[in-house]
């Protein structure tokens, strides 16, 4: 049996709100390689376009432009009503023909011209006479032609030129991809299968091109938005974006090692079909926060209702792992958007902590990377104080937790140890807390920030307790003098960044605050390593250094120390 | 020969006294055995025989032991003066201080054992007795022949003070207080009443006093407290305690009849936040039943339903999306959660743990065979539910800040 038509049939009948065909269509088009004038994202709401997509493309070998409207959502079937009625088919149609799309598209005017009429429905027979009528009179003695794409036209085009042409080229995509889709909300992890398919699509060797980017390759960048596209539909139908969130990321990871891999960051080409995809997922996040944000700010608004005892590990989890993403979010907004409005994000930031209590209760050490975000979110938008206290309190919850419940963040990152510690009491063989990755990098902040009483605070509580200091420092550095004990020598740095979650070329530097040094002494030793680590990363010289934050929360890899680093001053 | 020296004395030939004293130099024991057994009939017959054993044996078990038996007769003896009894009990005290660990031991189950109705010696001797060997064990059923109630209430102050949090275990003292409670109810009651009067980190304790020996509070009447700070205090102990609220609103409920206006509106606050933050529908349902239907009632009720209303508002909004919900993508670790915690209750044993906060209450019940249930728990994680104990969610939000303002003073 061929399972693809149905496949695709059944994913395009599942796009019920009006904007999701809007946006997948024009994925089709571009791999068609129509040149996409006009999207219905800029003119939506404007009806003096009259038209959703402008595009020019060939046609049996003939030039055309093409108006396309779309119809989808609660239209999605052409019935009676939705002919007649205001903004429906017949004024839509006539508005595509008589109104003009004002371009500077090279002799526009004088290509042919074709109006589609896309539904992702059917043509229901009780309309279908008026229909045919009025199509009639309308074009049978004009130069135009017409045509409409229902759901199965739609199907056939997308099996053909976009699923078919790439990602159900095989059985085995084929299987992958509907076992994704159907396990999509079984599991808090992305699937094994996911991560199968993605691979398997990059698997084809890259070998350059002249001129113009191979079809194949054309093929491959629109399928990955397709795939994006396609989760982010069915975690809407889940009503949870955070399935998406986690997708997405991960194919916006793998996506930017491939082209690490292939040296193809300054590659325009590639970097717009890159943009694309990045620019869906942090639309996602965009609309991700615009839910939850309401509920995040609330008092305790993370924490959740039903959950009851497992609330002790699930809120504090939760409030971290959303506090970092949110820290990306902001990153990228204040990197790419000309717009940011940093004193609205400092609010937004800054309310979430303070409403949910446990921002400062860190349980594995992996949460470092939102605590370090914080506070460089903090400085970087010159808040030193809010910077300080969130440390300060930070610091105070490890203390309590180790004098009190014994317990210190799981060097490990484990939360599933942390619950077996809260509930039998018992640390488990995994559980890992006699180095503190975490209170090195507090400590060196202290410096930063100039806290002494803090640093002495956390001195004196790391001899009291015997706890080893270090920090997790690549070889790679550009000073470095163990680059000859690296081992993946076929990756770079990011590379490896990007694709291995256990990264591990690198070393355990020791931090020493033994015999009571003093801070004036550490500040001095600090600033004497300050250069120990540095690195000029690709990612960032091609502007996304953003992405390497999400790469570390994705792999839950610890910031390097240039993280902070960069930021002590003599 | 000394039965009959005995004889003679105690059938009111005192001139024998003499006799029996001079046995002394040459045979301490015997001599001590006779006086043991005499029933000294006057003051200066006591006051004779108390000089002779002034001065007190720290080494020799037997006659420390008879030293201390002669001492506990002058105590019980009608005809001592409170001079004598104040000399006796003198010496009673340096043995315990003074004494060889043996000695320590051997007397001090003498002065628990045969000393009656003393109610306010024995505490002494027992204050002697713990900061010589640190026994605190001994608390345990030390007071089961106490008539008054203040000593184990003084005693319990004394050590909660030093470390005056929730933590604070009252085992040791809960045997003393269930019988506290049965043959002295009123002034037990009173004591109780009076932990909300003093600094406000005693009014913590109070609460933990009413739950002593069992899992249903007694309920005293807070109406007797007369001043408005008190009251008050009593509010806010009562909101805080961690678990059990809906067994402590019957206690708390009747503050609504307070004469302070005050305490009528943080009555109405405190049980609105409980309403709008903790236990929900449960206790907004079990307040509406405690309260009657007078015009007076129904109106203290309106904020308090207002509070309901806004917390389903809250939850309906927190619930209309999927993307933070933990059933939805914590499902692992809930599931790892609940499943250790199935495990733990079948092997847990009465342990000292280092636990969360949470954890403490988990062995309250345990130990007595019931399961938890939480009002909004996922109902499939308990096999099987006995008996409920209600629990503050705050305490599973962020157990840390939980306890630390659990224990600080307001």
């Amino acid at each position: 049996m061929n399972i693809k038509p149905l496949v695709v049939k059944s994913y395009l009948e599942s796009l019920t709100e009006e904007n999701e065909l809007n946006r997948i269509f024009p994925i089709l088009l571009s791999s068609l390689k129509f040149e996409i004038l006009s999207k219905p994202t800029y003119n939506k709401g404007l009806p003096e376009y009259g038209k959703d997509i402008v595009a020019v493309g060939f046609e049996n070998g003939i030039k055309k432009r093409f108006y396309y409207e779309l119809k989808g959502g609660g239209d999605r079937n052409i019935t009676t009503t939705n002919l007649h009625k205001k903004d429906g088919i017949i004024e839509s149609i006539r508005e595509a023909k008589y109104k003009k799309f004002a371009t500077d598209y090279p002799n526009f005017e004088k290509l042919p011209l074709k109006i589609v009429i896309v539904h992702n429905g059917i043509l229901k027979g009780s309309a279908r006479e008026v229909f045919d009528g009025f199509i009639k009179s309308e074009f049978e003695f004009e130069n135009i032609d017409f045509e409409r794409f229902d759901i199965e036209r739609l199907t056939s085009e997308f099996s053909d030129h976009l699923f078919g042409a790439f990602l159900l080229t095989n059985q085995e995509n084929t299987k992958l991809f509907n076992k994704v889709l159907i396990n999509l909300n079984t599991s808090e992890h992305v699937s094994f299968d996911y991560i199968k398919l993605v691979d398997n699509l990059f698997s084809k060797e890259w070998k350059g091109y002249k001129s113009k980017l191979p079809r194949q390759w054309v093929l491959l960048f629109e399928t990955l938005k397709l795939i994006a596209f396609i989760i982010y539909t069915e975690a809407k139908e889940y009503n949870n974006l955070d399935i998406c969130k986690r997708y997405i990321a991960s194919l916006v990871i793998k996506f930017w090692f491939w082209i690490l891999k292939n040296k193809l960051e300054r590659d325009r080409k590639v970097i717009n079909y890159f943009n694309q995809v990045f620019f869906f997922y942090i639309s996602v996040l965009g609309e991700y926060f615009r839910r939850t944000l309401p509920i995040a700010k609330i008092f305790n608004g993370l924490s959740s209702e039903k959950s009851g005892r497992y609330e002790q590990i699930g809120y504090t989890k939760r409030t971290f792992e959303y506090l970092q993403y949110l820290c990306f979010y902001i990153d990228v907004e204040m990197e790419l958007d000309e717009k940011f409005d940093a004193e609205s994000a400092k609010s937004i930031l800054t309310m979430v902590i303070n409403n949910n209590s446990v921002s400062s209760r860190p349980l594995i050490d992996i949460n470092s990377i939102p605590i370090i975000e914080i506070v460089n979110i903090y400085l970087r938008l010159n808040d030193k104080l809010s910077a300080s206290n969130y440390l300060k309190s930070v610091f105070s919850y490890l203390k309590n937790g180790k004098k009190k419940y014994n317990r210190m963040p799981d060097a490990n990152n484990s939360y599933e140890s942390m619950i077996r510690f809260t509930v039998t009491g018992k640390k488990s063989a995994y559980y890992s807390e006699t180095t503190s990755p975490l209170l090195s990098t507090l400590l060196e902040y202290t410096v930063i920030l100039d806290l002494e009483t803090l640093y002495l605070d956390i001195r004196d509580f790391v001899t009291e307790y015997n706890i080893d200091l270090g920090l997790f420092t690549p070889h790679h550095g550009v000073n470095s003098n163990s680059k000859h004990l690296i081992e993946n020598t076929n990756l770079d740095l990011e590379e490896q960044l990007f694709s291995i979650p256990d990264f591990s070329d690198g070393y355990q530097r020791a931090i020493d605050v033994s015999e009571n040094l003093e801070f004036k002494k550490f500040k001095k030793n600090l600033i004497e390593i300050k250069e120990e680590y540095q690195y000029e990363y690709r990612t960032d010289l091609a502007g996304f250094s953003p992405l390497r934050n999400l790469a570390h929360i994705y792999f839950k890899i610890p910031f390097f120390p240039d993280k902070w680093r960069g930021k002590l001053i003599e | 020969m000394s039965d009959v020296l005995i004889d003679k004395y105690n059938s009111n030939d005192q001139s024998v006294l003499s006799d029996i004293l001079t046995i002394y130099d040459k045979n301490k024991i015997e001599c001590l055995e006779l006086l043991e057994k005499l029933e000294i009939k006057n003051i200066k017959d006591a006051e004779r025989c108390f000089d002779l054993i002034n001065s007190l044996d720290f080494l020799n078990l037997e006659v420390a032991n008879l030293q201390a038996s002669v001492l506990i007769q002058f105590l019980t003896n009608q005809i001592s003066t409170d001079s004598l009894v104040e000399k006796s009990t003198n010496n009673l005290q340096e043995l315990i201080r003074n004494g060889s660990d043996e000695i320590v031991e051997q007397v001090f189950q003498k002065v628990r054992y045969s000393l009656r109705n003393k109610d306010g010696l024995k505490y002494s001797l027992l204050i002697s007795y713990i900061s010589r060997t640190e026994n605190f064990e001994i608390i345990k059923d030390f007071f089961y022949d106490f008539n008054n109630p203040v000593y184990i209430f003084d005693l319990m102050i004394k050590l909660y003070s030093v470390t005056p949090t929730y933590r604070f275990n009252l085992d040791l003292f809960s045997n003393g207080i269930s019988r506290a409670w049965q043959i002295k109810p009123e002034s037990t009651e009173e004591l109780t009443l009076n932990l909300f009067t003093g600094d406000s980190t005693f009014a913590i304790l109070a609460v933990k006093v009413l739950f002593v020996n069992s899992l249903n509070p007694i309920s005293i009447d807070l109406l007797k407290l007369k001043n408005k700070t008190h009251q008050l205090n009593a509010i806010k102990a009562i909101c805080k305690f961690p678990h059990s609220f809906d067994k402590l609103l019957p206690t708390l409920i009747v503050l609504r009849r307070s004469r302070f206006k005050d305490v009528v509106g943080q009555l109405q606050t405190e049980l609105s936040k409980k309403v709008y933050e903790t236990y929900h529908d449960t206790i907004y349902k079990k307040i509406k039943n405690s309260i009657t239907k007078t015009k007076k009632d129904i109106k203290f009720l309106e904020p308090i339903k207002e509070a309901l209303d806004d917390y389903h508002k809250l939850k309906t909004f927190k619930e209309s999306i999927n993307d933070l919900n933990p059933f939805e993508n914590e499902k692992t670790l809930i599931d790892l959660y609940y499943r250790l915690e199935r495990e733990e209750n079948v092997r847990m044993m009465n342990t000292e743990r280092t636990g969360t906060i949470a954890s403490l209450f988990k062995k309250i019940v345990i130990v007595r065979g019931n399961s938890i249930k939480y009002n909004n728990s996922p109902p499939t994680k308990m096999a099987k539910i006995e008996s409920s104990l209600l629990i503050d969610l705050e305490s599973y939000r962020n157990p840390d800040l939980y306890e630390h303002k659990l224990n600080i003073i307001e």
